[in-house]
C-alpha cells in the first residue's frame, strides 16, 4: 500500500543525495522544454504582432485555426510527429525518431498555438498608440515593435510561462516521440508515468516535487523581469 | 513636377484616401511655411487625424505628391521621407514605461547618438521647459496636462521642421493649456512648422496663425 509519509520521505532522500536517474529526468525536461519554447516564443510572438496590428486576407481564419489548435491533446501532436519521423513518414531522412530533438519538433508545435493566441490577445489589449508614437519619434518598424514588446511584457512573458507550463508537464508526445530512453529522452513526466507503474511512488513524488519547485523558481525568474505588473 | 519652394516646410498635392468607397481625404493642396502655425479645424470625423497621420508618415495615402524642404517624393514614399521628422502628436499622449527622462531620450536613442550626446540635449531641453522636477518620475505617474508637456519636449528634442498636434489640448485645464500655449509659440520661434487640429476655442483665440478648415475630407482656407 502507498505510504504518503515514506515516500515523501524517500523522494528528498533522492533529491538531496543527486540519485542519477532523478536527476538526468530533470535535466531532459529541462533542456528539451527550454529549448522548445525558446525557438517557439520569437516567431510566435512576431505572427501575435502581425495578427493584431496588420490587416491581411485570412487574418480572422490564421486567429480561428491558432485557437482550434490551443486544443489539439498533446498525444495527437505526438503521433503526427511519429508519424512523420516514423521509417515511412515524410521526415523520415532526418532520423530523429526517439531523440531529443523530436521531442522538441513536438514541443514547439504544441506551445506554438498558446503562444500566438495568448500574445495576440496582449497585443489587441495593448494601446495601440505605442506603436504608432515610437514610429513618429523615429523608429523604424523592427524597432518600434520591439518597443511593443517590451510595453507589454508582462503579457508576453505570460504567455511564454504559459506555453512553458503546458509543455514542461506535457507526457503525451514525449512518451510517442521520445521513447523514454532513460539519460536521452526520460524527462520528468515519462519517468513519472514508468516509476508509478512499476509501484516506485518514491521516485515519482521526488520529481512532482522538482517538477513544481524548479517551474516555480523559473516563474519566479520571468516575474521579476515583468516588473510589477501594474 | 515641381511642387514649390523652400520657404515652405512641408507642401501636400493631390492628397486622397478612400475606404470602403467612402473617401475620408480629398485634398488639392497643402502648404505649411517654416515656423508658421496652421490651426486646422472641423468636426468630428473630418479628417483631421487621417490628414495629419499622412502628413507624419503613419498612414499612406491612396495618392498624393509631398515635398519637405527641397525633398519631393510620392504618397509610397512617405513611411521612409516623413517618419521621425513630420512628428504626430496624440490627443491622449503615449508614455513609454520607465522615467520622463527615458521618454524623452526615446527619440535621440533611435536616431543612433551617443549617451553623452543624448545627456546634453536633454538636460538642454529639461532646462528650457523647466521640466527638472519631473526627470525621475515615472512617466505613468503624471497629470494629463504633464504627460503633454513631456510629449511636446520628446518631439522638439529631436527638433522636427514639422510637428502635427491632434487636439493635444482637449482634456486640459487653464494651467496646463497656458503651459502647453507656451512651449508652442517656443517651438514656432525655433523655426519649426505647426499643424495644431482643434475644436476649442479658447486655443483659437490664444494662438495667432493661419487657419484650415476640413469637412468632409475637404481642406478650405
Amino acid at each position: 500500500m502507498f505510504d504518503s509519509n515514506s515516500a515523501l520521505i524517500s523522494a528528498f532522500s533522492m533529491l538531496l543525495t543527486g540519485d542519477r536517474e532523478v536527476w538526468s529526468a530533470i535535466g531532459v525536461s529541462f533542456s528539451v522544454s527550454l529549448r522548445a519554447i525558446l525557438i517557439a516564443s520569437p516567431p510566435a510572438i512576431a505572427i501575435a504582432f502581425l495578427l493584431a496590428y496588420k490587416s491581411f486576407p485570412g487574418r480572422r481564419l490564421v486567429l480561428t485555426i491558432t485557437n482550434t489548435l490551443m486544443s489539439v491533446p498533446a498525444v495527437v501532436v505526438g503521433l503526427t510527429v511519429y508519424l512523420a519521423l516514423s521509417k515511412n513518414g515524410i521526415a523520415a531522412d532526418l532520423r530523429l525518431l526517439y531523440t531529443q530533438p523530436a521531442m522538441i519538433i513536438g514541443q514547439v508545435i504544441i506551445c506554438f498555438p498558446l503562444l500566438v493566441a495568448m500574445a495576440h490577445a496582449t497585443f489587441v489589449a495593448g494601446d495601440k498608440l505605442a506603436y504608432e508614437t515610437a514610429r513618429t519619434l523615429g523608429a523604424k518598424r523592427i524597432p518600434a515593435m520591439l518597443t511593443v514588446f517590451l510595453e507589454l511584457r508582462f503579457g508576453l512573458l505570460a504567455a511564454v510561462i504559459a506555453g512553458f507550463s503546458r509543455i514542461i508537464a506535457e507526457i503525451g508526445c514525449s512518451m510517442m516521440v521520445g521513447g523514454n530512453i532513460l539519460d536521452h529522452t526520460r524527462n520528468i513526466p515519462t519517468a513519472i508515468a514508468l516509476e508509478t507503474s512499476k509501484g516506485e511512488f518514491a521516485m515519482g513524488v521526488a520529481l512532482g516535487i522538482v517538477l513544481l519547485s524548479l517551474t516555480m523558481l523559473l516563474n519566479v525568474m520571468l516575474a521579476m523581469f515583468q516588473g510589477d505588473g501594474q | 513636377m515641381s511642387l514649390g519652394n523652400t520657404t515652405f516646410s512641408l507642401t501636400a498635392k493631390k492628397l486622397t484616401f478612400i475606404r470602403d468607397t467612402r473617401v475620408i481625404l480629398d485634398c488639392e493642396s497643402l502648404k505649411i511655411k517654416k515656423g508658421e502655425l496652421v490651426l486646422l479645424t472641423g468636426p468630428n470625423g473630418s479628417g483631421k487625424t487621417t490628414l495629419l497621420k499622412i502628413l507624419a508618415g503613419l498612414i499612406t495615402a491612396d495618392t498624393g505628391k509631398f515635398m519637405l524642404g527641397e525633398k519631393s517624393f510620392t504618397n509610397f514614399e512617405t513611411p521612409k521621407c516623413l517618419i521621425g521628422t513630420c512628428i504626430y502628436l496624440h490627443q491622449t499622449p503615449y508614455m513609454f514605461r520607465g522615467t520622463v527622462l527615458a521618454n524623452l531620450s526615446y527619440g535621440l536613442k533611435r536616431k543612433g547618438l551617443g549617451n553623452n550626446s543624448i545627456r546634453l540635449l536633454v538636460d538642454q531641453a529639461i532646462r528650457k521647459n523647466k521640466l527638472s522636477h519631473l526627470t525621475e518620475r515615472k512617466a505613468s505617474t503624471l497629470s494629463a496636462g504633464e504627460q503633454h508637456q513631456v510629449a511636446l519636449v520628446r518631439a522638439q528634442i529631436l527638433k522636427p521642421p514639422v510637428l502635427l498636434l491632434d487636439e493635444i489640448t482637449a482634456h486640459m485645464d487653464q494651467k496646463a493649456r497656458g503651459r502647453t500655449f507656451e512651449i508652442i509659440k517656443a517651438l514656432q520661434e525655433e523655426g519649426i512648422s505647426i499643424i495644431f487640429a482643434t475644436h476649442d476655442d479658447e486655443t483659437i483665440k490664444t494662438l495667432s496663425g493661419t487657419f484650415l478648415h476640413i469637412d468632409n475630407g475637404c481642406l478650405t482656407s
